[in-house]
């Protein structure tokens, strides 16, 4: 088991969460690796959006919210409903 | 439009207003007073604010906007047949955009919170725009404005996506919905403004400069609204945005940045207030939302130093800044608060009290302010 870490920050309000899950190691590699990489930068012109990081193992990758779908969006939401660490 | 003729537009506007000077016009503005002499004191803050250092948008505007924003031209023609041209629309807590429309302009409430609420605040922000900056919608060439409420479940956020403002419902936990503060919608569309005038990038000081930017003008429309004097107003951003379980008044002070929240689960305002405790910080696009505390309170010092109402005091001068030739979109701080200076000193003077205040003001939060460089047309 790993433990996968996800940060959200910016937004309105500038306040960061975190949420942590446990996952097996190979689950993550197999999400890394199938999973089509997400755009690093949010879409010009926005603005007060929320950027995810999401870290597990030697892996981190950045997501901007509005392209947080499919299996990282599937993530975000599992660590999210494990409550609040 | 060619380059010659939005040249010619500039030598109209300045030979049109250097007939009363803009320390003149600025005094006419603070001292008619509105109920009084309601006419009087709009007719000169308009042409105060039309006497700022007004550089056309080409040489600030990020690329795709260029050459867009000539709005000077039949100036008194349009402003007598202006008004906002907003669409509600309703995600019905999913995440897709634009939703389905739910209040049209001119159409009577609705009897939801979020939409009404959307809806008043956004004609308000149109107005002091209007009114005070003379700028007809976020475009200066009267741009529907286009929001949509109840975006995703138990979303804590409300953001400019490029196009349209798009406010959550708050997780009810920690945050009520985003409608709730007024200084919210106009700090969203502010963001719009900022796109099409300066283009500040997301990223850095000038990252926290376009968040100071929407706060700035979010906190007018608030005052605007409530015709607030400097000293009465409260300077929050967000007020009311927390359940009564959350340990803070607001997201952020802009008279004491850092002391708006400290909560057992949000932690305290992480916002500096001095440019000695700025943050450096990969998230948050460089720390936007918590450096922005800095000019904030340059702000809310100039403005309070210069005194009566925030709109008719240091606010032209925030604008004349934003709207300037030689603002790049990647300003820092020092770049942004020469450019108040300049502005300060076309309004008031180079001797004056006031363009002191706003020197004083930055010195205050540790920023020197840089001169301006030439503009590049020149």
């Amino acid at each position: 088991m790993i433990t996968i870490t996800i940060t959200r920050t910016g937004g309105f309000a500038g306040i960061s969460r975190q949420w942590t899950l446990q996952m097996e190691a190979t689950e993550w590699r197999e999400l890394v690796s199938a999973a089509a990489p997400p755009p690093p930068s949010a879409p010009d012109g926005s603005a007060d959006r929320f950027v995810y990081r999401i870290r597990g193992g030697r892996r981190s990758l950045t997501i901007p919210d509005s392209h947080l779908d499919g299996p990282w969006r599937e993530l975000v939401d599992r660590a999210r409903s494990a409550g609040e660490p | 439009m060619a380059l010659a003729s939005s040249e010619d537009w500039t030598s109209v506007l300045l030979m049109r207003c250097s007939i009363v000077p803009p320390y003149l016009l600025a005094r006419i503005a603070a001292s008619a007073d509105d109920r009084a002499m309601p006419v009087v004191a709009r007719a000169a803050r308009r042409a105060l604010v039309e006497s700022m250092p007004v550089r056309l948008a080409r040489n600030a505007a990020p690329e795709a906007f260029r050459g867009r924003d000539f709005g000077t031209e039949r100036r008194d023609l349009r402003a007598a047949t202006r008004s906002p041209q907003r669409t509600i629309s309703d995600a019905e807590s999913t995440e897709t955009l634009p939703g389905h429309v739910v209040r049209r302009e001119g159409a009577a409430p609705v009897g939801d919170a979020a939409a009404d609420e959307a809806y008043d605040g956004l004609g308000a922000t149109f107005a002091l725009y209007d009114e005070v900056f003379d700028r007809d919608s976020i475009d200066d060439r009267g741009l529907p404005l286009d929001a949509t409420v109840h975006y995703g479940e138990e979303y804590d956020n409300a953001f400019w996506d490029g196009t349209r403002m798009v406010f959550g419902d708050g997780d009810g936990e920690i945050f009520r919905r985003f409608t709730v503060s007024i200084d919210v919608i106009g700090h969203e569309l502010t963001h719009g403004v900022t796109q099409f005038t300066a283009g500040l990038l997301y990223q850095g000081q000038s990252g926290a400069l376009n968040e100071s930017m929407s706060d700035v003008f979010g906190a007018m429309v608030a005052q605007h609204q409530l015709g607030q004097s400097v000293e009465q107003a409260t300077w929050l951003i967000g007020a009311g945005l927390f359940t009564d379980r959350v340990e803070g008044v607001a997201l952020r002070s802009m008279k004491a940045p850092g002391t708006a929240y400290d909560d057992d689960i949000l932690g305290k305002d992480p916002q500096p207030a001095h440019m000695d405790e700025y943050v450096d910080t990969p998230d948050d696009d460089g720390g936007v939302h918590i450096n922005s505390g800095i000019p904030n309170r340059a702000f809310q010092l100039a403005a309070t130093a210069i005194g009566g109402t925030s709109w008719t005091g240091a606010g032209p001068v925030w604008w004349a800044a934003l709207r300037s030739a030689t603002l790049r979109p990647d300003a820092d701080f020092a770049a942004f608060a020469g450019e108040t200076v300049a502005a300060a000193t076309t309004a008031f003077g180079q001797g004056s009290l006031k363009r002191e205040a706003v020197v004083d003001a930055w010195r205050t939060v540790g920023i020197e302010p840089a001169h301006p460089l030439p503009e590049p047309a020149e």
